[in-house]
């Protein structure tokens, strides 16, 4: 379930887009992209409330709904990326697993 | 089956209209969320992981190849070509956009189907065995009363706004195919000694985050009271369900808090009411007339063995195996039950590609009167072929990986959508399951385990039934990482259980190991393999499992 980011490190802005439904992430310029790394990254408490009332200012312009945090971490490759698995599977925008009618190789192994 | 008349094509026509100007009211912003939530979720509308999903009523689990070949077209048209199909023997589809959702709809209608009261606090799809018309058992098609309740209960304007969500489930047999026990209403079908139809009725039952048995409310309830009692049911549940916290507005709670035998006399006591306005009883005419929708095909007479039948068996190991596990017996000589097994090895449970949907439609009209079922185990059902032509329809299922031969065994799991689709989830469930059935793979091995029911919920709302699973696996969310909770001896069947947390979780690496020993554990106590998993189970209880699997801790 849903767990909204709190404390202090990273935080991107997501919702889902109200027509497609798709995951976004809040851009600097104000967009809505589908891919997390265009998100722009709140580093402190200002930011992230700062950023989540952005947010919430588009789902009342009927942008987006379901606004909320997401907590950041760095990863291997040294990018931001998300801390729970929730968030990560939500950023990929598929699952963990082939669907049907997939070519396998879509996953790593 | 039911076929819409004028009533109903109008009725849902103006629905899809009325969800379209809702929708566009939506988009503009004219209706909020908050506004339009509870709109779009009586429409089956839900916003989960990755975009809307849209659960479609297939009430009482019964298609045929035209419904069937619409999915596949919507599936294709509006979705990622593939479908899932549920444990209340609805269909869900995981990428729907909104504004495509009106245009989905008035597809549906096309071919009499919605998605009305798949979601929000009313009553859901009535489920039946997914046998129905065909088992052996049966003393009558419960799918005739399962239609009953849905009429008396789509868009009741008394039960739009229960304290939650209510469901129904409806078997004819003494087996239990259904889960009867674990619904809010759980209705057998049954004669009196006096050869009259009747019900018996169990309330109270759910899983969910507080797993319990219906109450056994009535032995026999007349055919004709059906509705006036289940309208005294709803009526005490509207009045006295929780309304202030979510998590305890079931009806189940109600029974468990008041005790069951002062909800029966609430019950009866307003059936009384009910009963002596006399609105609700059902004429014999009216039952019939629904009853003949669902009139016997005109079944050919055949003798009882079918020698290609026999003779594919000896010719081929492969048919052999799906004879064995995945054709029941008929009620009618010469014909058999055939089960489409969705949990190919490895593939993720009850999912079906629009192809695989096209051609099982093609092998219901051709091969078992134009029908399909869907069981609440997520797999589909070909319920009248005759046994000279299953080893045509086999060969047809193996060519587009349909022929599974695991009905009943390790690796036919009930795996919700968990964290891969499922905004509520806590963890996965569909990789858990592929990697056990990746595990018991060898067929040969699955026919040594026997009849054995794993089922796996990604969260505590229990949408993957765990708590009546023989092996229950719940996943959980322990300092962000995904856990797995094993239970033990659940059962859905008229014999129904709860399982048993057999003790500390397991993580996702050693989830399967721990699997494996259960099942190793059970073959190794088992007095014979006539004794299966949940035999053996409730003969010797949990302490041998808890030993194996914990011994060394």
């Amino acid at each position: 379930m849903k767990k909204e980011a709190k404390g202090a490190g990273p935080k991107v802005l997501t919702a889902n887009a109200l027509d497609s439904g798709l995951v976004v992430f809040r851009t600097a310029d104000g967009r809505w992209s589908t891919d997390i790394a265009e998100a722009a990254v709140a580093w402190t408490k200002g930011e992230a409330d700062a950023l989540l009332a952005l947010g919430e200012a588009d789902a009342a312009r009927n942008l987006v709904v379901d606004v909320y945090l997401v907590a950041m971490t760095e990863g291997e490759n040294g990018r931001l990326v998300p801390v729970l698995l929730r968030e990560a599977i939500r950023a990929a925008r598929r699952p963990t697993i082939v669907m049907p009618g997939e070519d396998p190789s879509v996953i790593a192994a | 089956m039911y076929r819409y008349d004028e009533f109903d094509r109008q009725f849902v026509a103006e629905r899809v209209e009325e969800f379209r100007d809702q929708v566009a009211r939506r988009l503009s912003g004219e209706l909020t969320e908050d506004e339009f939530r509870p709109l779009r979720l009586m429409n089956g509308v839900y916003l989960q992981l990755h975009a809307y999903m849209l659960r479609i009523a297939i009430p009482y689990g019964t298609l045929n190849g035209r419904k069937l070949r619409r999915l596949a077209h919507i599936a294709r048209r509006y979705d990622r070509g593939f479908g899932h199909f549920t444990t209340r023997q609805n269909l869900q589809f995981n990428w729907i956009r909104l504004e495509d959702v009106p245009d989905i709809l008035a597809e549906l209608a096309e071919v009499e189907m919605h998605a009305i009261q798949t979601s929000g606090n009313c009553i859901r799809n009535v489920s039946a065995d997914h046998f129905a018309g065909a088992a052996a058992d049966e003393v009558a098609d419960p799918r005739v009363y399962a239609e009953i309740l849905r009429q008396w209960s789509s868009l009741h304007p008394e039960f739009t706004f229960l304290p939650r969500k209510f469901k129904i489930a409806v078997v004819a047999s003494p087996a239990d195919r259904a889960a009867i026990q674990v619904h809010d209403i759980g209705l057998q079908v049954k004669r009196n000694e006096a050869g009259e139809l009747g019900f018996a009725v169990w309330v109270g039952g759910g899983l969910g985050r507080t797993p319990m048995i219906g109450r056994k409310v009535r032995d026999f309830l007349p055919e004709a009271e059906l509705l006036s009692y289940c309208e005294a049911i709803l009526r005490v549940y509207n009045l006295h369900g929780r309304r202030d916290n979510k998590y305890k507005a079931r009806l189940k709670i109600l029974v468990h808090e008041a005790g069951v035998d002062e909800i029966a006399r609430d019950i009866e006591a307003e059936y009384e009411a009910i009963r002596a306005r006399g609105a609700l009883a059902m004429p014999q005419e009216e039952i019939a007339r629904i009853r003949a929708y669902f009139a016997p095909p005109a079944f050919a007479q055949l003798p009882a063995r079918s020698s290609v039948f026999e003779a594919a068996k000896a010719d081929s190991r492969s048919f052999a195996l799906f004879a064995e596990r995945n054709v029941a017996p008929h009620k009618v000589p010469g014909y058999g039950i055939v089960t489409i097994s969705l949990k190919a090895i490895g593939a993720p449970p009850g999912d079906a590609t629009a192809e695989q949907m096209e051609l099982v439609a093609d092998l219901a009209e051709r091969y078992s009167f134009d029908e399909v079922r869907v069981s609440h185990e997520q797999n589909l059902v070909l319920p009248h072929v005759r046994l000279d032509d299953i080893p045509a329809v086999h060969a047809a299922l193996a060519e587009a990986n349909l022929a599974t031969p695991n009905a009943g065994l390790v690796t036919d799991i009930i795996a919700c959508p968990g964290l891969d689709y499922c905004a509520l989830a806590n963890a996965r469930s569909i990789p858990v399951a592929q990697r056990i059935a990746r595990r018991f793979a060898d067929i040969e091995r699955q026919k040594q385990i026997g009849d054995l029911k794993i089922k796996i919920s990604g969260c505590i709302n229990a949408c993957g039934h765990h708590h009546v699973g023989h092996i229950g696996i719940l996943g959980v969310d322990r300092k962000g990482e995904e856990f797995y909770q094993i239970t033990l001896g659940g059962s859905g069947d008229e014999t129904c259980s709860i399982g048993e947390i057999v003790g500390k979780g397991f993580s996702s690496e050693e989830v399967v190991d721990a699997v494996e020993t259960i099942i190793e554990t059970y073959l190794g106590l088992r007095q014979g393999p006539e004794e299966t998993f949940l035999a053996v189970f409730r003969r010797v209880g949990e302490a041998p499992f808890r030993e194996a699997l914990y011994a060394d801790a």
